[in-house]
Parts: C-alpha cells; structure tokens; sequence
C-alpha cells in the first residue's frame, strides 16, 4: 500500500514503473551500442557498399 | 457518497515479508488491520554531540532515566513478537549509548532491518566496525546543506566534513548509505549541489523532509521555510528526482511533504503510481519510542500531547493495543480537521498530512498549510500563506509554540476569492474496523488524463473535465505497447547478455 519515510531513509526500495524499466532498457541498450557498434546501421552501410560493387561488376 | 474498505482475504500475515520487491517497511493490508508496528524509531539517547539550531527534541545530554541495557533488549523482543520488520536508532545521537551494539545485535537476531540516523560526528571506524560486525545494515547521515549552511545549523564547524567522511567509510563496510535532509527557508538552492557531493560520496537514497516548528527550531523560526515557498521547492525536488534516479540516487520525500500536488505519483510508489499518500500512520503502523521507554504513535509528536504509556508500567504491546494516544490515528475522521483541510478533496485520505508538522506550527492538528496542492490552489486566486511565530515554546524536548498562519495577496497578483465549499460534501470512504482495531486507509487512483488523483468512484475527472473510463482505455493500451516493448528489450538483452 505505501511505505513510512520517516527515520533512516527506506534503503531497500527500488524505482519502479514502466518508465524506470523502459530507462534501465534505454541504457542497456546505450551501454551495449558503445560496447559493440551499432550493427544494423553498419549492416545497412555493407549491403549498399555490396550492392554498388555488385552492381559495377555486373556493368563490366 | 462513501464507499467501504475491506480486507483483502490470503493478505500476509503480520510479521510477513513484504511482496517481492518491496522495502520491507511497505506496508500491507493486514499491516493496518492487525496492528503491525512495522516500523520502529528509537530515540535510545538524548545525548548529542552536535547542537543543532532545528532540533525537536532539544538533545544534549542524556535523560536522566534512559532505559537500561536490560530494559531495552527486553524492548527489542517484545517489538519482534509484534511483528516489527524495521528498527532505526536515532538520538540524540544513538552511538553515543554505551550499548548501542548490543541493542543492534539483538534486534538483527530477530530479523529486523536495522539502521541509524545520524550526524555523524566521531562516527569512527572502530564505533563503525563494531556495527557493522553487529548486523547494522544501513547509516543515513543527516546533512542540511553546503558546509557554510550545514556547519552553522547543526552548531559545530567541520560537521559537514565529517559526515561526508563518514558516508564514505560506511559504504566501504558495505552497508546501505543514505542522507536525510532537512529543507529551511535557506536550502533549496543549495540542494543540487548537494546532491551531486552526496552521489560523489556513495549515498544511494535521499530523504527530504521539511524542518518542522518544533523544540529549538521555534527558538530559530528563520529557518523555517514558509508554505508559499513550496511552489518553489517541489518543482525543484521533481527536477532532482528524475536527474537523481538517472545517477543512481533515489529521492525519498518524507511524511511531511506533500500532498496530492502534480508530482504525487512519483514520490510514494517510486513510479508506481497505485501508491499515493495515504495520512499520517502514528499509532497505525508506526511506533516512536524515547529514550526513558515512553511510546508515542510516531517518535517526533510532542510528549506532552501524545505520550501513550511507558514499557516501565506496561508492556508495549497493551500501550499499542488499547492506548487512546496512541490510537487516535485509528479512529479520527474528517470532523477532526479545520480550515482549508477540512473541505479539500482529498480530506478523508490526507488527514492534513504529518500530524506532527500540522500540530506543532498551529496547536491543533488537522489544517496543515505545508500542502503543495493548497499552496497551488491559492496561487490560482492569487493568494499565498505564510507563517510567523508568536509563542515561544518551553525548554523541554519536543516541546511546541504557536504560529499564526496568514493568508494574503501574492505581491502582483489579482486576487479571486476562493469558492465558498459545503463540508458534507465531503467524500468520506468507510473504513471496516477490524477485530483488533485497525483500518485500512483508503486508495484512490490516478486519472489518466491529467495525472491528479481521484476517488475511485468518479467517472469524470474532478482536476481536468476528462472521462475517465476513456482515459483509462487509452491509457490501458498505451501501457500495454510499453510493456511489450519492455519484454522485448528485456528477452534481447537477455541473449546478448547484456543487463536491463
């Protein structure tokens, strides 16, 4: 039902809610894009780099 | 129109942890309905080694009949077996009782959360090791500002050294490290910068609460903020809740700050917004004890009015069943509060917010100024409250003054009267008492159109004009979407091994 801040403060609680788990999510994620790259944008940049060369040599 | 509370059956039972996840001071239904001193503050000494200009209870030296060694352990079982799940010592200052580890290991032999509030001066590491060692779980030091503020209420130069120091030193023992705050007439401007040293310190919980006219305090009414002043400080606090839950630091607004204003679903539930404030729970859930084995509903309520008994003459048990100063929490009803209070919306469930805040500034507890949805609805007629003292108070602890309250124009201003409003129009819910006495307080919920809170049987929003069950609808999908999103994230991150 609710909690009795009064004293030491209530060391144990937590935040929660959608939007504390939707931010812990969004740095997940940041955390992960600076470990790792963003790899659906590099994926995106090889397939048009491929597809130029595939498309050049096909010229040819 | 009232509607009627009941208890929830398969609830835990007293004594019970709490739902997972939950503090093991959130309190459940039964908690209410069977009497459950789930959280206990022990003034276990007056003697203090700081001389603070706000404090209630005017501590320096030791009472003269503080309970023996003996007399507190026995204390200490007698509150397990009520089911007890959290203890903090405070004083004075507590370590300054020659067998405050004896009393922290007796209570962590029962299970009982244990911490102190302090001020921390000559917290040493040998005083912190023997705690430590002893099961003590969690230090919050009390700091009140930059060292210029802090040093000068809290009476002695290099106190706010000391206990940042000490923060430090207790977080490398591995114990949970919080600071509690006091907000006067000349701290919210200093509070960013406080907790950016308090986060750079360790601390991981944050407890504000307004300094209350009590004891020394009345002597320095300077320090007090005035109510209009919290059209100020909430924003700001709401600012340092979201910019402190980013840095690892969560913000605990204390009983004394409030109540129902627009950020009200943030500060009770930590972002669950089915837990709003709910009155004041002295005598509910809550039990205050001082140094000589006097019980009070609540440790800061002034002795004269509020003394329930002492465990010298009775148990504690019989003082929190069948006391009359301690019950009064119980059995009140709107017909108790007076002025703005008594004809608010939300009367039956605030009670007029911390009895110990409302009755110590004016008297008379029930019309409690320090209201944020009050100062708000003021400000809309161009009107504002502040307060000035004209009584001092006497020189024994917790003792209280008188303030008149003033209500007048906001400089600049147009002032509209405020509307005339009928108190039976009231909403009052019924409360089920059960056998043993208790209650449970009612809830309300949020609108979701504008966030404010409402009775539950309302179908159009009191606050914004919006239909509710459309709003919830729309607010049901919505959150449905972010669910989904958050099990996404969640299942991805768990393949990758990344935490979220």
């Amino acid at each position: 039902m609710s909690i009795k801040p009064y004293g030491v403060a209530v060391t144990d609680a937590i935040a929660s809610g959608e939007l504390s788990r939707l931010k812990e999510a969004e740095a997940a994620a940041e955390a992960h894009l600076k470990e790792y790259g963003d790899i659906p944008t590099l994926l995106a940049l090889l397939k048009v780099e491929i597809a130029k060369l595939e498309k050049g040599r096909a010229k040819s | 129109m009232t509607d009627t509370l009941s208890v929830a059956p398969g609830s835990a039972a007293p004594g019970a942890p709490p739902p997972a996840g939950k503090p093991v001071r959130y309190r459940v239904e039964r908690d209410y309905t069977e009497l459950v001193p789930v959280h206990v503050v022990w003034e276990v000494t007056l003697a203090c080694n700081l001389k603070c200009q706000h404090c209630g209870s005017r501590a320096g030296r030791p009472r003269s009949d503080e309970l023996t060694t003996v007399e507190a352990l026995e204390l200490i079982d007698h509150l397990a077996e009520l089911g007890t799940r959290e203890l903090t010592l405070i004083g004075g200052e507590a370590y300054l009782r020659r067998d405050w580890i004896e009393l922290i290991r007796r209570s962590r032999d029962h299970g009982i959360r244990t911490g102190i509030q302090t001020g921390a001066r000559n917290l040493t590491d040998k005083r912190l090791d023997e705690a430590a060692e002893a099961g003590l779980q969690g230090v919050g030091v009390s700091i009140d500002g930059l060292p210029d503020l802090h040093d000068r209420v809290r009476g002695v130069p290099g106190s706010y050294d000391q206990a940042i120091d000490a923060l430090k030193r207790a977080k490398a023992r591995g114990m949970a490290v919080s600071v509690n705050t006091q907000i006067g007439a000349e701290t919210a401007r200093r509070l960013p910068e406080l907790m950016d040293r308090i986060i750079e310190a360790g601390a991981t919980h944050w407890q504000i609460q307004l300094t209350v006219a009590m004891g020394n305090a009345v002597d320095n009414p300077e320090l007090l903020m005035q109510p209009y002043q919290l059209l100020e400080v909430m924003p700001l606090l709401a600012r340092l809740y979201r910019e402190g839950e980013a840095r690892g630091l969560l913000m605990v607004v204390g009983n004394n700050i409030g109540y129902f204003g627009p950020y009200e679903h943030i500060w009770r539930g930590f972002g669950d917004d089915t837990d709003h404030w709910n009155g004041c729970s002295a005598g509910q859930t809550g039990i205050g004890i001082e140094a000589d084995g006097t019980i009070k509903g609540c440790p800061s309520l002034a002795t004269s009015l509020y003394s329930a008994g002492n465990v010298r003459d009775m148990s504690v048990a019989d003082i929190w069943r069948h006391s009359e100063k301690m019950s009064f929490g119980r059995v009140r009803d709107v017909e108790e509060l007076w002025g703005y209070c008594r004809t608010c919306y939300y009367a039956d469930v605030c009670r007029a917010g911390c009895t110990w805040t409302s009755e110590s500034l004016l008297g008379k507890r029930g019309n409690n100024p320090y209201c944020h949805y009050r100062a708000l609805d003021l400000a809309k007629h161009g009107l504002r409250e502040r307060v000035v003292k004209i009584k001092d108070a006497p020189p024994e602890s917790f003792a209280v003054g008188e303030f008149a309250l003033i209500t007048e124009a906001i400089p600049g201003a147009e002032v509209t009267p405020l509307p005339e409003r009928d108190p039976a129009a009231v909403h009052v819910a019924v409360r089920e008492r059960s056998a043993a006495g208790g209650a449970l307080p009612p809830s309300l919920k949020p609108c979701r159109a504008c966030a404010g809170y409402i009775w539950p049987h309302e179908t159009t929003c009191p606050h914004c004009d919006a239909d509710v069950a459309q709003a919830e609808a729309a607010h049901g999908v919505d959150s449905e979407r972010r669910r989904a999103l958050i099990a996404e994230a969640t299942r991805v991150f768990a393949k990758l091994g990344v935490g979220a």
